[in-house]
Protein backbone atom coordinates (compact mmCIF):
# COMPACT_ATOMS: atom_id res chain seq x y z
CA UNK A 1 0.00 0.00 0.00
CA UNK A 2 1.49 3.43 -0.75
CA UNK A 3 1.60 6.28 1.61
CA UNK A 4 -0.21 10.03 0.58
CA UNK A 5 3.28 11.10 0.60
CA UNK A 6 4.31 8.50 -2.21
CA UNK A 7 0.93 8.99 -3.85
CA UNK A 8 1.32 12.74 -3.99
CA UNK A 9 4.73 12.55 -5.03
CA UNK A 10 3.90 10.06 -8.17
CA UNK A 11 1.24 12.79 -9.03
CA UNK A 12 3.51 15.18 -9.26
CA UNK A 13 6.03 13.94 -11.47
CA UNK A 14 3.78 13.95 -14.38
CA UNK A 15 2.64 17.22 -13.38
CA UNK A 16 5.88 18.96 -14.02
CA UNK A 17 7.14 16.85 -16.75
CA UNK A 18 3.74 17.58 -18.54
CA UNK A 19 4.32 21.62 -18.70
CA UNK A 20 7.58 21.06 -19.39
CA UNK A 21 6.69 19.31 -22.64
CA UNK A 22 4.26 22.02 -22.65
CA UNK A 23 7.06 24.34 -23.31
CA UNK A 24 7.63 26.01 -19.51
CA UNK A 25 11.02 26.18 -18.17
CA UNK A 26 11.88 23.17 -16.07
CA UNK A 27 13.12 25.22 -13.44
CA UNK A 28 9.47 27.08 -13.47
CA UNK A 29 7.51 23.91 -13.07
CA UNK A 30 9.71 22.66 -10.01
CA UNK A 31 9.32 26.02 -8.53
CA UNK A 32 5.24 25.84 -9.12
CA UNK A 33 5.07 22.11 -7.82
CA UNK A 34 6.96 22.98 -5.18
CA UNK A 35 4.75 25.94 -3.95
CA UNK A 36 1.42 23.59 -4.56
CA UNK A 37 3.47 21.25 -2.71
CA UNK A 38 3.21 23.70 0.29
CA UNK A 39 -0.11 24.93 -0.38
CA UNK A 40 -1.96 21.58 -0.18
CA UNK A 41 0.14 20.07 2.47
CA UNK A 42 2.43 22.20 5.06
CA UNK A 43 0.01 25.21 4.73
CA UNK A 44 -3.49 23.07 4.26
CA UNK A 45 -4.66 23.80 8.28
CA UNK A 46 -3.68 27.55 8.00
CA UNK A 47 -6.55 29.40 8.59
CA UNK A 48 -5.82 31.80 5.74
CA UNK A 49 -6.37 28.71 3.42
CA UNK A 50 -9.62 27.45 4.62
CA UNK A 51 -12.60 27.96 2.94
CA UNK A 52 -15.27 30.57 3.62
CA UNK A 53 -17.44 29.48 6.09
CA UNK A 54 -21.31 29.93 5.98
CA UNK A 55 -21.22 32.22 9.00
CA UNK A 56 -18.53 34.21 7.28
CA UNK A 57 -20.75 34.61 4.28
CA UNK A 58 -23.87 35.61 6.24
CA UNK A 59 -21.86 38.18 8.17
CA UNK A 60 -20.33 39.72 5.30
CA UNK A 61 -23.63 39.29 3.40
CA UNK A 62 -25.63 41.16 6.30
CA UNK A 63 -23.01 43.95 6.43
CA UNK A 64 -23.95 44.61 2.88
CA UNK A 65 -27.97 44.60 3.26
CA UNK A 66 -27.09 46.89 6.37
CA UNK A 67 -25.21 49.89 4.06
CA UNK A 68 -28.20 49.33 1.48
CA UNK A 69 -30.70 49.69 4.44
CA UNK A 70 -28.55 53.18 5.42
CA UNK A 71 -28.80 54.24 2.13
CA UNK A 72 -32.70 53.53 2.09
CA UNK A 73 -32.89 56.08 5.42
CA UNK A 74 -31.12 58.31 3.98
CA UNK A 75 -33.58 58.58 1.24
CA UNK A 76 -36.93 58.43 3.67
CA UNK A 77 -35.19 61.41 6.27
CA UNK B 1 21.85 20.63 0.82
CA UNK B 2 18.57 18.83 0.69
CA UNK B 3 16.54 19.10 -2.94
CA UNK B 4 13.67 21.45 -1.24
CA UNK B 5 16.29 23.76 0.31
CA UNK B 6 18.43 23.65 -2.85
CA UNK B 7 15.25 24.61 -5.00
CA UNK B 8 13.90 27.33 -2.54
CA UNK B 9 17.28 28.98 -3.08
CA UNK B 10 17.08 28.68 -6.67
CA UNK B 11 13.42 30.64 -6.33
CA UNK B 12 14.98 33.40 -4.66
CA UNK B 13 18.90 34.13 -6.83
CA UNK B 14 17.60 32.63 -10.82
CA UNK B 15 16.52 35.56 -12.51
CA UNK B 16 13.96 33.84 -14.62
CA UNK B 17 12.19 32.41 -11.17
CA UNK B 18 12.03 36.18 -10.07
CA UNK B 19 10.60 37.30 -13.24
CA UNK B 20 7.56 34.77 -13.15
CA UNK B 21 7.33 35.70 -9.69
CA UNK B 22 6.57 39.50 -10.65
CA UNK B 23 3.89 38.30 -13.44
CA UNK B 24 2.27 36.33 -10.67
CA UNK B 25 2.92 33.11 -12.12
CA UNK B 26 3.49 31.35 -8.70
CA UNK B 27 1.03 30.99 -5.74
CA UNK B 28 2.07 32.90 -3.32
CA UNK B 29 2.73 31.36 0.45
CA UNK B 30 2.38 32.20 3.76
CA UNK B 31 5.72 33.72 4.03
CA UNK B 32 5.14 35.92 1.23
CA UNK B 33 2.18 37.38 1.89
CA UNK B 34 2.75 40.31 4.22
CA UNK B 35 -0.33 42.86 3.76
CA UNK B 36 -2.04 42.80 6.97
CA UNK B 37 -5.67 44.70 6.96
CA UNK B 38 -3.75 48.55 7.66
CA UNK B 39 -1.56 47.82 4.91
CA UNK B 40 -4.27 46.70 2.31
CA UNK B 41 -6.60 49.28 3.91
CA UNK B 42 -4.30 52.04 2.41
CA UNK B 43 -3.84 50.31 -0.77
CA UNK B 44 -7.55 50.49 -1.37
CA UNK B 45 -7.75 54.06 -0.46
CA UNK B 46 -4.73 54.81 -2.77
CA UNK B 47 -7.45 53.54 -5.35
CA UNK B 48 -10.72 55.12 -4.28
CA UNK B 49 -9.91 58.52 -3.67
CA UNK B 50 -8.25 58.49 -7.03
CA UNK B 51 -9.41 61.55 -8.82
CA UNK B 52 -11.46 59.85 -10.79
CA UNK B 53 -14.01 59.57 -7.90
CA UNK B 54 -14.37 62.98 -8.03
CA UNK B 55 -16.06 62.63 -11.82
CA UNK B 56 -18.27 59.69 -10.28
CA UNK B 57 -19.57 62.44 -7.65
CA UNK B 58 -20.35 65.34 -10.14
CA UNK B 59 -21.78 62.33 -12.29
CA UNK B 60 -24.43 61.53 -9.79
CA UNK B 61 -25.04 65.08 -9.43
CA UNK B 62 -26.43 64.94 -13.02
CA UNK B 63 -29.25 63.00 -11.67
CA UNK B 64 -30.05 64.04 -8.30
CA UNK B 65 -29.63 66.19 -5.68
CA UNK B 66 -27.40 66.10 -2.64
CA UNK B 67 -29.04 63.83 -0.15
CA UNK B 68 -30.61 61.62 -2.82
CA UNK B 69 -26.90 61.60 -4.15
CA UNK B 70 -25.28 60.64 -0.81
CA UNK B 71 -27.94 57.89 -0.62
CA UNK B 72 -27.47 56.46 -4.04
CA UNK B 73 -23.86 56.74 -3.78
CA UNK B 74 -23.91 54.03 -0.60
CA UNK B 75 -26.38 51.81 -1.90
CA UNK B 76 -25.21 51.51 -5.16
CA UNK B 77 -21.20 51.14 -3.90
CA UNK B 78 -22.66 48.52 -1.47
CA UNK B 79 -24.12 46.60 -3.86
CA UNK B 80 -21.73 46.47 -6.19
CA UNK B 81 -18.69 45.74 -4.10
CA UNK B 82 -20.47 43.25 -1.97
CA UNK B 83 -20.72 40.77 -4.88
CA UNK B 84 -17.38 42.22 -6.56
CA UNK B 85 -15.21 40.94 -3.95
CA UNK B 86 -16.84 37.89 -3.09
CA UNK B 87 -16.34 37.19 -6.45
CA UNK B 88 -12.39 38.73 -7.13
CA UNK B 89 -11.22 38.89 -3.44
CA UNK B 90 -12.07 35.59 -1.75
CA UNK B 91 -10.44 32.87 -4.00
CA UNK B 92 -7.24 35.06 -4.60
CA UNK B 93 -6.70 35.22 -0.92
CA UNK B 94 -7.24 31.62 -0.31
CA UNK B 95 -5.20 30.00 -2.98
CA UNK B 96 -2.42 33.13 -3.09
CA UNK B 97 -3.03 32.68 -6.80
CA UNK B 98 -4.17 35.97 -9.20
CA UNK B 99 -7.96 35.68 -10.28
CA UNK B 100 -7.23 34.70 -13.74
CA UNK B 101 -5.76 31.70 -12.93
CA UNK B 102 -8.50 31.16 -11.24
CA UNK B 103 -11.22 31.32 -13.81
CA UNK B 104 -10.22 28.99 -16.06
CA UNK B 105 -12.70 26.84 -14.74
CA UNK B 106 -15.43 28.65 -15.65
CA UNK B 107 -14.19 30.15 -19.18
CA UNK B 108 -11.63 27.76 -19.99
CA UNK B 109 -7.65 28.69 -20.76
CA UNK B 110 -9.09 30.45 -23.96
CA UNK B 111 -12.08 31.81 -22.81
CA UNK B 112 -10.58 33.66 -19.82
CA UNK B 113 -8.22 35.07 -22.72
CA UNK B 114 -10.87 36.21 -24.71
CA UNK B 115 -12.31 38.08 -21.65
CA UNK B 116 -9.37 39.46 -20.86
CA UNK B 117 -8.24 41.04 -23.99
CA UNK B 118 -11.68 42.28 -24.36
CA UNK B 119 -13.94 43.09 -21.44
CA UNK B 120 -11.06 44.20 -18.98
CA UNK B 121 -8.48 45.40 -21.58
CA UNK B 122 -11.08 48.03 -22.86
CA UNK B 123 -12.27 48.76 -19.34
CA UNK B 124 -8.95 49.61 -17.91
CA UNK B 125 -7.75 51.28 -21.44
CA UNK B 126 -10.69 53.44 -20.80
CA UNK B 127 -9.86 54.73 -16.91
CA UNK B 128 -6.26 55.14 -18.19
CA UNK B 129 -7.27 57.58 -20.72
CA UNK B 130 -9.62 59.32 -18.46
CA UNK B 131 -6.84 59.39 -15.70
CA UNK B 132 -4.30 60.81 -18.44
CA UNK B 133 -6.72 63.23 -18.98
CA UNK B 134 -7.18 64.57 -15.63
CA UNK B 135 -3.39 64.84 -15.46
CA UNK B 136 -3.63 66.94 -18.75
CA UNK B 137 -6.37 68.84 -16.59
CA UNK B 138 -4.72 69.78 -13.74
CA UNK B 139 -1.43 70.55 -15.85
CA UNK B 140 -3.16 72.91 -17.87
CA UNK B 141 -4.43 74.74 -14.92
CA UNK B 142 -1.24 74.86 -13.19
CA UNK B 143 -0.13 76.39 -16.81
CA UNK B 144 -2.81 78.57 -17.16
CA UNK B 145 -2.16 80.27 -13.49
CA UNK B 146 1.32 80.24 -13.82
CA UNK B 147 1.08 82.26 -17.46
CA UNK B 148 -2.04 84.33 -16.34
CA UNK B 149 -3.93 82.96 -19.62
CA UNK B 150 -7.01 80.89 -20.13
CA UNK B 151 -5.58 77.56 -22.06
CA UNK B 152 -8.75 76.21 -21.80
CA UNK B 153 -10.42 72.70 -20.19
CA UNK B 154 -9.79 70.54 -23.54
CA UNK B 155 -6.99 72.55 -25.47
CA UNK B 156 -4.08 71.12 -26.55
CA UNK B 157 -2.19 71.51 -23.12
CA UNK B 158 -4.66 69.16 -21.38
CA UNK B 159 -3.36 66.49 -24.31
CA UNK B 160 0.52 67.66 -24.03
CA UNK B 161 0.11 67.20 -20.15
CA UNK B 162 -2.03 63.88 -20.60
CA UNK B 163 0.99 62.46 -23.08
CA UNK B 164 3.54 63.47 -20.23
CA UNK B 165 1.57 61.75 -18.02
CA UNK B 166 1.45 58.82 -19.51
CA UNK B 167 5.25 58.51 -20.24
CA UNK B 168 5.79 58.75 -16.29
CA UNK B 169 3.08 56.30 -15.64
CA UNK B 170 5.06 53.69 -18.18
CA UNK B 171 8.37 54.72 -16.18
CA UNK B 172 7.18 54.01 -12.90
CA UNK B 173 5.57 50.77 -13.84
CA UNK B 174 9.08 49.57 -15.76
CA UNK B 175 10.93 50.19 -12.14
CA UNK B 176 8.06 47.23 -11.12
CA UNK B 177 5.55 46.73 -8.27
CA UNK B 178 8.27 48.30 -5.83
CA UNK B 179 7.91 51.48 -6.69
CA UNK B 180 4.36 51.70 -7.46
CA UNK B 181 3.83 50.93 -3.78
CA UNK B 182 6.58 53.13 -2.51
CA UNK B 183 4.65 55.92 -4.25
CA UNK B 184 1.31 54.95 -3.40
CA UNK B 185 2.27 55.00 0.19
CA UNK B 186 2.73 58.76 -0.55
CA UNK B 187 -0.38 59.51 -2.34
CA UNK B 188 -2.66 57.95 -0.32
CA UNK B 189 -2.54 59.81 2.74
CA UNK B 190 -1.84 62.72 0.97
CA UNK B 191 -4.95 62.25 -1.10
CA UNK B 192 -7.06 62.02 1.60
CA UNK B 193 -5.91 64.95 3.65
CA UNK B 194 -6.32 66.81 0.03
CA UNK B 195 -9.63 65.71 -0.38
CA UNK B 196 -10.38 67.05 3.35
CA UNK B 197 -9.01 70.30 2.28
CA UNK B 198 -10.96 70.24 -1.07
CA UNK B 199 -14.33 69.78 1.03
CA UNK B 200 -13.23 72.51 3.32
CA UNK B 201 -13.16 74.96 1.00
CA UNK B 202 -16.09 73.90 -0.75
CA UNK B 203 -18.41 74.70 2.04
CA UNK B 204 -16.40 77.98 3.12
CA UNK B 205 -16.66 79.10 -0.43
CA UNK B 206 -20.44 78.10 -0.82
CA UNK B 207 -22.61 77.50 1.94
CA UNK B 208 -24.19 74.28 3.50
CA UNK B 209 -27.94 74.96 2.33
CA UNK B 210 -27.03 76.04 -0.79
CA UNK B 211 -25.44 72.36 -1.07
CA UNK B 212 -28.39 70.56 0.37
CA UNK B 213 -31.18 72.25 -1.50
CA UNK B 214 -29.09 72.84 -5.14
CA UNK B 215 -31.05 70.87 -7.59
CA UNK B 216 -29.56 68.04 -9.96
CA UNK B 217 -28.00 69.42 -12.77
CA UNK B 218 -29.69 67.46 -15.61
CA UNK B 219 -32.06 65.12 -14.73
CA UNK B 220 -34.80 63.21 -16.51
CA UNK B 221 -38.15 63.99 -15.82
CA UNK B 222 -39.05 60.69 -13.51
CA UNK B 223 -37.33 61.60 -10.30
CA UNK B 224 -37.42 57.80 -9.50
CA UNK B 225 -35.55 56.80 -12.61
CA UNK B 226 -33.34 59.40 -11.89
CA UNK B 227 -32.76 57.66 -8.60
CA UNK B 228 -32.53 54.40 -9.84
CA UNK B 229 -29.98 55.72 -12.58
CA UNK B 230 -27.66 57.23 -10.04
CA UNK B 231 -27.80 54.10 -8.49
CA UNK B 232 -27.67 51.77 -11.01
CA UNK B 233 -24.32 53.86 -12.38
CA UNK B 234 -22.71 53.32 -8.53
CA UNK B 235 -22.94 49.73 -8.46
CA UNK B 236 -20.80 49.95 -11.89
CA UNK B 237 -18.43 52.22 -10.41
CA UNK B 238 -18.59 49.43 -7.52
CA UNK B 239 -17.93 46.76 -10.26
CA UNK B 240 -15.26 48.09 -11.91
CA UNK B 241 -12.28 47.00 -9.24
CA UNK B 242 -13.11 43.60 -10.43
CA UNK B 243 -10.09 43.79 -12.74
CA UNK B 244 -7.58 44.27 -10.08
CA UNK B 245 -8.94 43.13 -6.84
CA UNK B 246 -8.08 39.87 -6.79
CA UNK B 247 -4.14 40.12 -7.73
CA UNK B 248 -3.95 42.83 -4.81
CA UNK B 249 -6.01 40.78 -2.67
CA UNK B 250 -3.44 37.62 -3.16
CA UNK B 251 -0.80 39.34 -0.95
CA UNK B 252 -2.77 39.39 2.16
CA UNK B 253 -2.30 37.86 5.42
CA UNK B 254 -5.77 36.55 5.77
CA UNK B 255 -9.41 36.30 4.80
CA UNK B 256 -10.42 39.06 7.70
CA UNK B 257 -7.25 40.95 6.73
CA UNK B 258 -8.70 41.09 2.38
CA UNK B 259 -12.06 40.85 2.85
CA UNK B 260 -13.18 43.68 4.92
CA UNK B 261 -10.47 46.07 3.86
CA UNK B 262 -11.24 45.65 0.20
CA UNK B 263 -15.19 46.34 1.21
CA UNK B 264 -15.06 48.59 3.92
CA UNK B 265 -11.69 50.68 2.56
CA UNK B 266 -13.33 50.99 -1.17
CA UNK B 267 -16.68 52.04 0.17
CA UNK B 268 -15.93 54.50 2.49
CA UNK B 269 -12.76 56.29 1.04
CA UNK B 270 -15.25 56.14 -2.42
CA UNK B 271 -17.84 57.72 -0.50
CA UNK B 272 -15.63 60.33 0.88
CA UNK B 273 -13.81 61.39 -2.66
CA UNK B 274 -17.30 60.78 -4.26
CA UNK B 275 -19.70 63.38 -1.84
CA UNK B 276 -16.83 66.12 -2.35
CA UNK B 277 -17.17 65.71 -6.72
CA UNK B 278 -20.92 65.46 -5.86
CA UNK B 279 -20.64 68.70 -3.73
CA UNK B 280 -18.72 70.84 -5.85
CA UNK B 281 -20.58 69.86 -9.47
CA UNK B 282 -24.24 70.89 -7.39
CA UNK B 283 -23.35 74.13 -5.87
CA UNK B 284 -20.37 75.25 -8.36
CA UNK B 285 -21.13 73.77 -11.57
CA UNK B 286 -17.91 71.45 -12.41
CA UNK B 287 -17.00 68.11 -9.76
CA UNK B 288 -13.37 68.41 -11.71
CA UNK B 289 -11.33 69.84 -8.78
CA UNK B 290 -8.93 70.90 -11.60
CA UNK B 291 -10.71 73.79 -12.43
CA UNK B 292 -11.93 75.35 -9.10
CA UNK B 293 -8.89 74.81 -6.97
CA UNK B 294 -6.94 77.44 -8.11
CA UNK B 295 -9.74 80.08 -7.76
CA UNK B 296 -10.64 78.89 -4.31
CA UNK B 297 -7.58 77.52 -3.05
CA UNK B 298 -5.13 80.65 -4.64
CA UNK B 299 -2.74 80.70 -6.80
CA UNK B 300 -0.11 79.14 -4.80
CA UNK B 301 -2.31 76.39 -2.90
CA UNK B 302 -4.32 75.57 -5.71
CA UNK B 303 -1.35 74.87 -8.39
CA UNK B 304 0.42 72.87 -5.06
CA UNK B 305 -2.73 70.62 -4.93
CA UNK B 306 -3.00 69.89 -9.17
CA UNK B 307 0.16 69.34 -9.27
CA UNK B 308 -0.48 66.74 -6.69
CA UNK B 309 -3.18 65.73 -8.21
CA UNK B 310 -2.03 65.21 -11.63
CA UNK B 311 0.67 63.15 -9.92
CA UNK B 312 -1.55 60.76 -8.07
CA UNK B 313 -3.48 59.91 -11.18
CA UNK B 314 0.16 58.89 -12.73
CA UNK B 315 0.50 56.24 -9.67
CA UNK B 316 -3.69 55.17 -9.72
CA UNK B 317 -2.78 54.53 -13.30
CA UNK B 318 0.35 52.62 -13.03
CA UNK B 319 -1.64 50.60 -10.14
CA UNK B 320 -4.25 49.71 -12.28
CA UNK B 321 -2.28 49.12 -15.35
CA UNK B 322 0.12 46.86 -13.70
CA UNK B 323 -2.50 44.52 -12.66
CA UNK B 324 -3.78 44.30 -16.28
CA UNK B 325 -0.58 43.41 -17.75
CA UNK B 326 -0.02 40.56 -15.58
CA UNK B 327 -3.63 39.83 -16.55
CA UNK B 328 -2.70 39.97 -20.04
CA UNK B 329 0.52 38.48 -19.67
CA UNK B 330 -0.83 35.37 -17.34
CA UNK B 331 -4.21 34.76 -20.14
CA UNK B 332 -1.74 34.97 -23.11
CA UNK B 333 -0.35 31.90 -22.76
CA UNK B 334 3.57 31.31 -24.70
CA UNK B 335 2.41 34.23 -26.76
CA UNK B 336 3.56 37.29 -25.13
CA UNK B 337 6.11 35.14 -22.25
CA UNK B 338 9.22 36.29 -24.41
CA UNK B 339 7.71 40.30 -25.12
CA UNK B 340 9.74 42.86 -22.80
CA UNK B 341 7.89 44.23 -19.49
CA UNK B 342 8.81 47.73 -20.78
CA UNK B 343 7.49 46.52 -24.15
CA UNK B 344 4.56 44.92 -23.17
CA UNK B 345 3.20 47.82 -20.76
CA UNK B 346 4.79 50.45 -23.41
CA UNK B 347 2.05 48.77 -26.29
CA UNK B 348 -0.71 49.12 -23.58
CA UNK B 349 -0.87 53.00 -23.27
CA UNK B 350 -0.93 53.39 -27.25
CA UNK B 351 -4.60 53.59 -26.91
CA UNK B 352 -4.83 55.63 -23.90
CA UNK B 353 -1.88 58.26 -25.61
CA UNK B 354 -4.24 58.34 -28.56
CA UNK B 355 -7.31 59.57 -26.32
CA UNK B 356 -5.81 62.55 -24.92
CA UNK B 357 -6.21 63.85 -28.22
CA UNK B 358 -10.08 63.62 -27.41
CA UNK B 359 -10.30 65.11 -23.70
CA UNK B 360 -13.73 65.93 -24.28
CA UNK B 361 -15.30 62.94 -25.75
CA UNK B 362 -13.62 60.70 -22.40
CA UNK B 363 -15.35 63.55 -20.11
CA UNK B 364 -18.63 63.40 -22.14
CA UNK B 365 -18.72 59.88 -22.09
CA UNK B 366 -17.54 58.26 -18.43
CA UNK B 367 -21.27 57.45 -17.64
CA UNK B 368 -21.57 55.68 -20.43
CA UNK B 369 -18.32 54.07 -20.37
CA UNK B 370 -18.53 52.84 -16.26
CA UNK B 371 -22.17 51.59 -17.61
CA UNK B 372 -21.29 49.77 -20.20
CA UNK B 373 -18.07 48.12 -18.98
CA UNK B 374 -20.21 47.44 -15.62
CA UNK B 375 -22.47 45.24 -17.78
CA UNK B 376 -20.15 42.53 -18.48
CA UNK B 377 -18.25 43.07 -15.30
CA UNK B 378 -21.23 41.88 -13.42
CA UNK B 379 -21.76 38.79 -15.76
CA UNK B 380 -18.00 37.96 -14.78
CA UNK B 381 -18.68 38.48 -11.06
CA UNK B 382 -21.93 36.52 -11.44
CA UNK B 383 -20.59 33.48 -13.13
CA UNK B 384 -17.24 33.47 -11.35
CA UNK B 385 -19.47 33.39 -7.99
CA UNK B 386 -21.69 30.55 -9.12
CA UNK B 387 -18.37 28.20 -9.81
CA UNK B 388 -16.68 28.68 -6.67
CA UNK B 389 -18.75 28.71 -4.24
CA UNK B 390 -21.83 26.74 -6.50
CA UNK B 391 -20.08 24.21 -8.85
CA UNK B 392 -16.70 23.80 -7.02
CA UNK B 393 -17.61 24.39 -3.25
CA UNK B 394 -14.91 26.37 -2.75
CA UNK B 395 -12.74 23.50 -3.88
CA UNK B 396 -9.78 24.17 -6.61
CA UNK B 397 -6.73 21.82 -7.78
CA UNK B 398 -3.88 24.19 -8.83
CA UNK B 399 -2.26 21.84 -10.40
CA UNK B 400 -4.88 20.89 -13.43
CA UNK B 401 -5.52 25.58 -12.88
CA UNK B 402 -1.95 25.37 -14.28
CA UNK B 403 -1.86 22.50 -16.91
CA UNK B 404 -5.58 23.54 -18.31
CA UNK B 405 -5.67 22.77 -21.95
CA UNK B 406 -2.82 19.77 -21.02
CA UNK B 407 -5.13 18.23 -17.80
CA UNK B 408 -8.49 17.28 -17.59
CA UNK B 409 -10.76 18.72 -15.14
CA UNK B 410 -10.27 22.88 -16.76
CA UNK B 411 -9.95 21.11 -20.37
CA UNK B 412 -12.37 22.25 -22.33
CA UNK B 413 -13.05 21.69 -26.30
CA UNK B 414 -10.95 24.96 -28.14
CA UNK B 415 -9.98 25.82 -24.62
CA UNK B 416 -13.73 27.51 -24.05
CA UNK B 417 -16.09 26.61 -21.64
CA UNK B 418 -19.11 27.69 -23.29
CA UNK B 419 -21.50 27.82 -20.13
CA UNK B 420 -19.22 30.53 -19.15
CA UNK B 421 -18.96 32.78 -22.00
CA UNK B 422 -22.77 32.29 -22.76
CA UNK B 423 -23.27 33.32 -18.95
CA UNK B 424 -21.58 36.23 -19.15
CA UNK B 425 -22.85 36.94 -22.93
CA UNK B 426 -26.72 36.24 -21.66
CA UNK B 427 -25.83 38.33 -18.45
CA UNK B 428 -24.90 41.38 -20.48
CA UNK B 429 -27.71 41.08 -22.55
CA UNK B 430 -30.29 41.54 -19.82
CA UNK B 431 -28.40 44.53 -18.22
CA UNK B 432 -28.54 46.30 -21.58
CA UNK B 433 -31.98 45.16 -21.80
CA UNK B 434 -33.12 46.52 -18.77
CA UNK B 435 -30.85 49.59 -18.94
CA UNK B 436 -29.21 50.74 -22.26
CA UNK B 437 -26.86 53.83 -21.21
CA UNK B 438 -26.42 54.57 -24.48
CA UNK B 439 -29.90 54.81 -25.45
CA UNK B 440 -30.77 55.12 -21.78
CA UNK B 441 -34.02 53.25 -22.66
CA UNK B 442 -34.90 51.32 -19.58
CA UNK B 443 -37.48 48.41 -18.89
CA UNK B 444 -40.34 49.22 -16.50
CA UNK B 445 -39.02 46.91 -14.09
CA UNK B 446 -35.69 48.12 -13.72
CA UNK B 447 -36.78 50.99 -11.38
CA UNK B 448 -37.51 49.04 -8.94
CA UNK B 449 -34.57 45.96 -9.27
CA UNK B 450 -32.12 48.24 -11.07
CA UNK B 451 -29.79 46.35 -13.96
CA UNK B 452 -26.02 45.17 -12.36
CA UNK B 453 -27.62 42.68 -9.59
CA UNK B 454 -30.59 40.72 -12.07
CA UNK B 455 -27.86 40.66 -14.65
CA UNK B 456 -25.50 39.10 -12.42
CA UNK B 457 -27.83 36.65 -11.21
CA UNK B 458 -28.79 35.61 -14.39
CA UNK B 459 -25.35 35.10 -15.92
CA UNK B 460 -24.62 32.98 -12.51
CA UNK B 461 -28.45 31.04 -13.43
CA UNK B 462 -27.58 30.67 -17.01
CA UNK B 463 -23.63 29.49 -16.32
CA UNK B 464 -25.01 26.71 -13.43
CA UNK B 465 -27.86 25.55 -15.78
CA UNK B 466 -25.84 25.04 -19.09
CA UNK B 467 -22.66 23.22 -16.41
CA UNK B 468 -25.45 20.93 -15.99
CA UNK B 469 -26.44 20.29 -19.41
CA UNK B 470 -23.32 20.57 -21.29
CA UNK B 471 -20.53 19.49 -18.81
CA UNK B 472 -22.84 16.75 -16.58
CA UNK B 473 -20.24 14.25 -17.66
CA UNK B 474 -16.92 16.22 -16.16
CA UNK B 475 -16.01 15.82 -12.84
CA UNK B 476 -15.23 18.77 -10.56
CA UNK B 477 -12.56 17.71 -8.31
CA UNK B 478 -9.30 15.84 -9.36
CA UNK B 479 -9.38 11.91 -8.53
CA UNK B 480 -6.20 12.41 -6.42
CA UNK B 481 -7.55 15.00 -4.15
Amino acid sequence: MTSPQQRASAATLPFERTLADGGTDPAVAAELERRIRIVEHDERDDASRLPMSARELVGYVGVSIAAVALGIVVVIL
Amino acid sequence: MSEATKRQIDASTDPKLAEEHVFGTFPLLKRERSWSALDFTWVNTALAIATWAFLVGGSTALLVGFQDGIAAMIIGNAIGLCFMVLASVVASQRWGSEQYTLLRGAFGVVGVGIIVFTVILVTEMGWSSLLAVMAGRATSQVASTVAGTDLGQYGPVVTIGGLVAIVIAWWVLSRGPVTIGRFNAVIAPGLAIITVVMMVFLVANTSWDALVSASPIAPFEDETLNFMVAVEFNVGVGVSWYPVMGSLARMTRSRKAALWPAYGGLLIATLIAQTVGMAAALTLGDSDPTVWMVPFGGAVLGVAVLIFIAFANITSMSSIVYSTILAIRQSSGRALAKVPWKVLTASFFVVPAIMTFFPQFMYEQFMVFVSLSGAFLTAICGVALADYFVLRKQRVDLRELHLAQRGTLYAYPGGINWAGLIGLAVGAAFYLWLYNPITLETQGVFSFITASLPAAIVAAIVYLALSALLNRSRTTEAARS
